[in-house]
């Protein structure tokens, strides 16, 4: 096991700029996610780390040894890939014991590591089969065990489960956080899922347009997003973003002619400003006395809780209820009341967190 | 009626309404087949069953004298020995050539369109133009390559010593088979999914680890396609080579089965010998016709 520690580590391909001079310290036995939209960066960065792709300029230390020298195997880290990259010509247990021989281990290690991750992720009965027969859960399974019979100091995870199905994703979900419960492996674990990202991080680190966003626990990153970006990305449905203003004495912010909403505290320094206005679509709470009124236009029944769909002034907004039947119907105006302690600002120029 | 509507708007049926347009447009196909393969096939059938005599007045039915003949001659064992080594040496070689070349390319940082560009070459060219080009190096006193030989101490003279027109014929073949094996072998390289080869890295399989743990097995579909495809070229494709180089000679050193039906049939003038060949050569193109069909259905899944 060991840390991982990026510095300024940047790659460009031709022209185009595929990661911007990053940053990042990953410590021993943490499991760290990278998330972003398609196309952000993430399994460059992720393949940067295993040696892959060289950086353009930067450097990469795993266990506090500079690594940008080395080649991949001798990083000691061991990779898990979208598509399982698993040997199609040799069987599981050939698959497994691959990398170990090539390390002239002994051959009795060789069959106690083998045997003990066939134990852990029950692949006993797999080992005679090649990949060709496995389902999708298998391979990602006999791929995960190819991870660790290394037993390396480092796994790199590239979106290891958006080849399964939803149920399956689940599932192979809970076995990789239970695993790293188990194996304590520094991790570092790359999803365009947010659901994944958030149920697996210990510290997540949101990433978009080739640089970092926001680094922090995800409930940190929910509950304080860093940018519109943030928001917008986590959380389904995501939160609410609406173009309002602040009260030019600071107190209260404004959407279009809707009541005004008093701040938690007053923002002496953004009076007059214009701002997003970002709320949950579990902050806005549906009441007789409601300050806004709400037209309602589609109605989205989820079993347990209902999503409410519609506009506040003239903007598109979304609830979240917690309730199986409604009492409304698409056409209908309720009133809505703010949590105000729920409300978060953003510059509406940049994007940026301004408050609170 | 048919100009003034678009061609689009036609429905596909109305095409192909009358019952003699299809077998009109067949026409010129079929004409070919009949001419240059079922009418030569029916002929080869029947000569070889058939004796005529020497001044191509009368014929008679001989049965299986022919096969009988053929099979049973010295000539006709020698010339298929030779062939089958021909085929098998010239295939391995050019196999192993081929695949060793086109991973060394694949490997390269720089230039690899370069070298695929060159390597392309023998392959563009026909058999009897390579030969030719090969006849023109190894001409002995004045050719290049035959200058070099000198050079080295190696008396050489093809046109008289059995075992240097066997090499000259034999080279000749592989340099041109080289070509077609390298890129095929390139382009399976470059479909393997990276992913693959990324797993290998970080395994720690390099070098020789990594060609013949997971790169040589991995196009093993390639190679079963190749073998089969440089067979039928040796075994089938090489007259011209064969011809341009050494005519068979010195002494039938060269004479492959192809060559040996072509002197049977226009130089000693025994059809019934020469009918009884091609038909044997038929089964074999046959065979591997359907082999080929065969592994090429059952490729490996990647
Ligand atoms: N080998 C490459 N050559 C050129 N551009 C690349 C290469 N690999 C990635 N890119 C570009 O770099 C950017 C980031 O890609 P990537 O790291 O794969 O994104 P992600 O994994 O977050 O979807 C993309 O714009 C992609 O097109
Ligand atoms: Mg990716």
């Amino acid at each position: 096991m060991a840390t991982l520690e990026l510095y300024q580590v940047c790659k460009h391909f031709g022209a185009s700029t595929a990661l911007t001079p990053t940053s990042l310290q990953v410590a021993d036995g943490e499991f760290v996610v990278l998330v972003g939209p398609s196309g952000c960066g993430k399994s460059t960065l992720l393949r940067m780390i295993a040696g892959l792709e060289s950086p353009s300029g930067g450097e990469i230390r795993i266990g506090g040894h500079g690594v940008n020298a080395q080649e991949p195997s001798a990083r000691d880290i061991a990779m898990v890939f979208q598509n399982y990259a698993l040997y199609p010509h040799m069987s599981v247990r050939e698959n497994l014991s691959y990398a170990l021989k090539l390390r002239k281990l002994e051959r009795a290690e060789i069959t106690r590591r083998v045997d003990w991750a066939v134990d852990l992720l029950g692949l006993q009965p797999l080992l005679a089969r090649k990949p060709a027969e496995l389902s999708g859960g298998q391979r990602q399974r006999v791929a995960m065990g190819r991870a660790i019979v290394r037993e390396p100091q480092l796994f790199l995870f590239d979106e290891p489960l958006s080849n399964l199905d939803a149920r399956l994703r689940n599932h192979m979900r809970v076995e990789i956080k239970q695993l790293h419960r188990r194996l304590g492996t520094t991790t570092v674990y790359v999803t365009h899922d947010q659901v994944e990202a958030m149920t697996l991080a210990q510290r997540m680190v949101v990433m978009n347009h080739g640089r970092i966003e926001q680094v922090g626990t995800p409930e940190e990153v929910y509950a304080q997003p860093a940018s519109t970006f943030v928001a917008g990305f986590l959380g389904a449905p995501p939160m609410n973003l609406l173009a309002a203003h602040i009260s030019t004495d600071g107190t209260h912010v404004l959407v279009d002619d809707l009541a005004p909403l008093p701040l938690p505290a007053p923002q002496p320094a953004l009076a007059g400003r214009a701002v997003t206005l970002g709320l949950r679509p579990e902050a806005l709470l549906p009441a007789v006395d409601g300050r806004w009124p709400l037209t309602l236009n589609l109605l989205e029944a989820l079993g347990g809780e209902l999503l409410l769909h519609g506009s506040l002034g003239r903007q598109a907004c979304v609830l979240r209820v917690a309730t199986t039947a409604s009492p409304w119907r698409e056409g209908d105006t309720l009133r809505v009341d703010v949590a105000s302690t729920a409300l978060h600002l953003f510059d509406a120029a940049s994007g940026q967190r301004l408050a609170p | 009626m048919g100009g003034s509507r678009a061609a689009g708007e036609r429905l596909p049926g109305t095409w192909f309404r009358g019952r003699w347009l299809p077998w009109l447009l067949l026409a010129p196909q079929l004409l070919v087949i009949a001419v240059f393969f079922l009418w030569p096939t029916l002929r080869a059938l029947r000569d070889a069953f058939y004796q005529g005599d020497a001044f191509g007045l009368s014929e008679e039915f001989v049965g299986l004298r022919h096969f009988a003949h053929t099979l049973g001659s010295a000539e006709y064992g020698h010339a298929l020995l030779l062939t089958l080594a021909y085929a098998l040496l010239t295939s391995a070689l050019s196999l192993a050539g081929g695949f060793a070349l086109a991973v060394a390319v694949e490997g390269l940082r720089s230039g690899r369109t370069l070298f695929r560009t060159l390597f392309l070459w023998p392959y563009a060219l026909a058999p009897a133009i390579s030969a030719a080009l090969w006849v023109f190096l190894f001409r002995p006193q004045v050719g290049l390559g035959a200058g070099l030989l000198e050079h080295a101490g190696v008396h050489w003279n093809p046109a008289l010593q059995a075992g240097q027109a066997q090499a000259l014929v034999l080279a000749t073949t592989v340099w041109q088979l080289l070509a077609y094996n390298f890129l095929f072998y390139g382009a399976a390289l470059q479909s393997l999914p990276p992913s693959l080869l990324e797993a290998a890295a970080l395994d720690g399989a390099r070098g020789w680890r990594r060609v013949r743990d997971v790169i040589w097995p991995l196009l093993a579909p390639t190679t079963l396609f190749l073998v089969v495809t440089d067979l039928s070229f040796v075994l089938f494709d090489t007259f011209g080579l064969i011809d341009v180089l050494t005519q068979g000679g010195p002494d039938h050193a060269t004479e492959t089965l192809v060559y040996k039906l072509y002197e049977d049939a226009f130089r000693n003038f025994d059809q019934g010998a020469a009918a009884v060949q091609s038909l044997l050569l038929m089964l074999l193109v046959t065979g591997l016709g359907v082999l080929q069909l065969r592994l090429q259905r059952r490729r490996v899944p990647a």
